[in-house]
């Protein structure tokens, strides 16, 4: 990657994205779409 | 005096209904126009004029019986990484320069199964993400009209066409629609089809409409909308009446701004027309309140846009890398640089968008719709791409799209209209975004501005010199026009 890029990048490999409850990507993300932006 | 060129969507079906004019004359009318504007503009990529008349005299027809459908002799535009069966459809590359697809893009087939006409392909960035030095702001031709559907948004500001289709990765639609005027609808992630597009990123691609209107966008998304079997991602929802509600006012609704991301990096002019369109709406009726979105700021968006689009575009494009000489020079960067895309970074790209779903979906239980500003700056001029913050000056593709990647990210529908001119006079942007699948509350609210302030209705200098130039008869033997692809040399960024 690009060196401008490398301080957003090594921002976002420390955003904390928790071990449990599992979920799937980029599937929970398309659900909460059709779903009309809620979770339940 | 208004020509038919001068006319939006609504305008010119009501025209067509009153018998006050014609198809034929409204496609006469917007090629006049380009004749006189384009070879300044640089709008439109090919021309297909023998296919637009013969539609258009269809039309009239149809008119004529009381069999009209919903966009009946509209004539019409595409960003040319829609696929045209029969028609060049390049891409904006000399990759496809040549390439005559066999069938036509879902959302083409349902213009044409609306009544729309065909009369021109646009010019885009090189697969909607290279770069494309040739389309120029109608509101000032030293001045970009930004992209990647730089064409799209050229030639509806400069009244050459009342609709177009662009597409919108990180700001596709949204930013060009703020710096030249328009109005640009960023739909629902899945609302619109995509086949037959021509992709950047199959995570954050969306197709919609540019117009004059919030009315006019709301008639075309009506046609475009709905599931196709074409698209993996497409949507099931059902498409509701879009202009059903569009004049329902905004009494009652509560409309959100955001106190963070949004107006951290932003021109004081941008955020001033951005909080005015707020207390424009207040004072019809909507109450405003400051939402939060903690989250905009922890998460690193433009590492999340730009990770999942290098991956991306550098798999879709693995097929023709053997030809990598024939890629412009910005495109041949990206490209490089996705090869160097770590698989656990484009993974940890995916998860972190849904929390910044999640904060989202927080914020709209206490608001309707929120207000952003459409773009953090106006348009830089071609010979000095810098995003004019204040007194500052920024790397212009490090701000670019702070406002509007973000919604491609989470998949939120917004429209972007014009919140008035700046001190040097050029257009400004105001973002009206929505829960997903709710495009009708961004047409109900952006209408209603559109009503109270006419801000999309202020032309640019060159239309004001176009109405007293001569008017010399127009050609209809036309048949296809192309004009060459011309890629930006290796100092263009836009």
């Amino acid at each position: 990657m690009h060196v401008r890029f490398r301080g957003e990048l090594e921002q976002l490999r420390s955003v904390r994205l928790e071990f449990l409850p599992p979920y799937v990507e980029p599937e929970t993300a398309l659900r909460w779409i059709e779903n009309g932006g809620r979770s339940e | 005096m208004t020509e038919l060129a001068d006319l939006g969507v609504a305008e010119l079906l009501e025209a067509y209904r009153s018998g006050s004019a014609s198809p034929v004359e409204a496609v006469k009318s917007c090629l006049a126009r380009i004749d006189r504007l384009d070879d300044r503009v640089n709008a439109v990529l090919t021309l297909t004029v023998e296919r637009a008349v013969d539609a258009a005299k269809a039309s009239a027809e149809r008119w004529a019986r009381g069999e009209a459908r919903p966009l009946e002799g509209v004539p019409y535009g595409l960003k040319d990484i829609i696929a045209t069966a029969g028609i060049r459809t390049t891409g904006g590359s000399a990759v496809y320069a040549d390439w005559v697809p066999g069938s036509s893009a879902a959302l083409v087939d349902r213009l044409e199964a609306a009544g729309a006409a065909l009369l021109a392909k646009l010019y885009t960035f090189e697969f909607a993400g290279g770069a494309n030095a040739t389309t120029c702001n109608p509101w000032d031709l030293e001045r970009t009209a930004a992209g990647s559907s730089s064409g799209s948004v050229a030639a509806v500001a400069a009244r050459e066409l009342p609709l177009t289709i662009g597409t919108d990765t990180g700001g596709s639609i949204a930013i060009p629609a703020a710096f030249a005027g328009v109005t640009g609808l960023k739909p629902t992630y899945g609302r619109v089809p995509r086949s037959g597009i021509m992709p950047l990123s199959w995570t954050l691609d969306h197709a919609g409409p540019i117009t004059r209107s919030a009315e006019d966008a709301a008639l075309a998304l009506q046609v475009i909308a709905g599931w196709d079997a074409g698209d993996p991602r497409s949507g099931r929802a059902e498409v509701p009446d879009y202009t059903a509600g569009i004049d329902g006012g905004v009494d009652g609704l509560r409309i959100g701004v955001p106190t963070d991301w949004f107006f951290d990096v932003c021109d004081p002019e941008v955020a001033a027309a951005t909080h005015e369109a707020a207390r424009e709406l207040e004072r019809a009726g909507a109450t405003v309140h400051e939402v939060a979105l903690p989250s905009t700021r922890q998460v690193q968006l433009h590492a999340i846009e730009l990770t999942l689009v290098y991956a991306e575009m550098s798999s879709l494009h693995s097929v023709t890398l053997d030809r990598l000489d024939e890629y412009g020079p910005e495109y041949q960067r990206l490209l490089a640089r996705g090869q160097f895309v770590h698989a656990a970074d484009y993974l940890h790209a995916l998860r972190a968008r849904h929390l910044v779903q999640l904060d989202f979906e927080r914020a709209f239980e206490a608001v309707d719709a929120m207000l952003v500003p459409g773009c953090v700056c106006v348009a830089p001029r071609h010979d000095h791409m810098v995003a004019k913050i204040g007194d500052e000056e920024l790397p212009l593709l490090d701000v670019i799209s702070r406002t509007t990647a973000v919604f491609d990210i989470v998949g939120l529908p917004t429209i972007t209209v014009p919140s008035g001119l700046d001190a040097q006079g050029l257009p400004m942007g105001v973002a009206v975004a929505t829960r997903p699948y709710d495009e009708a509350t961004c047409f109900r609210v952006a209408h209603a501005f559109q009503r109270l302030t006419g801000h999309h209705r202020q032309l640019p200098r060159l239309l004001e010199e176009d109405a007293a130039a001569e008017r010399a008869p127009v050609a209809l033997d036309r048949g296809v026009v192309e004009k060459p692809i011309v890629t930006a040399t290796k100092d263009d960024i836009w």
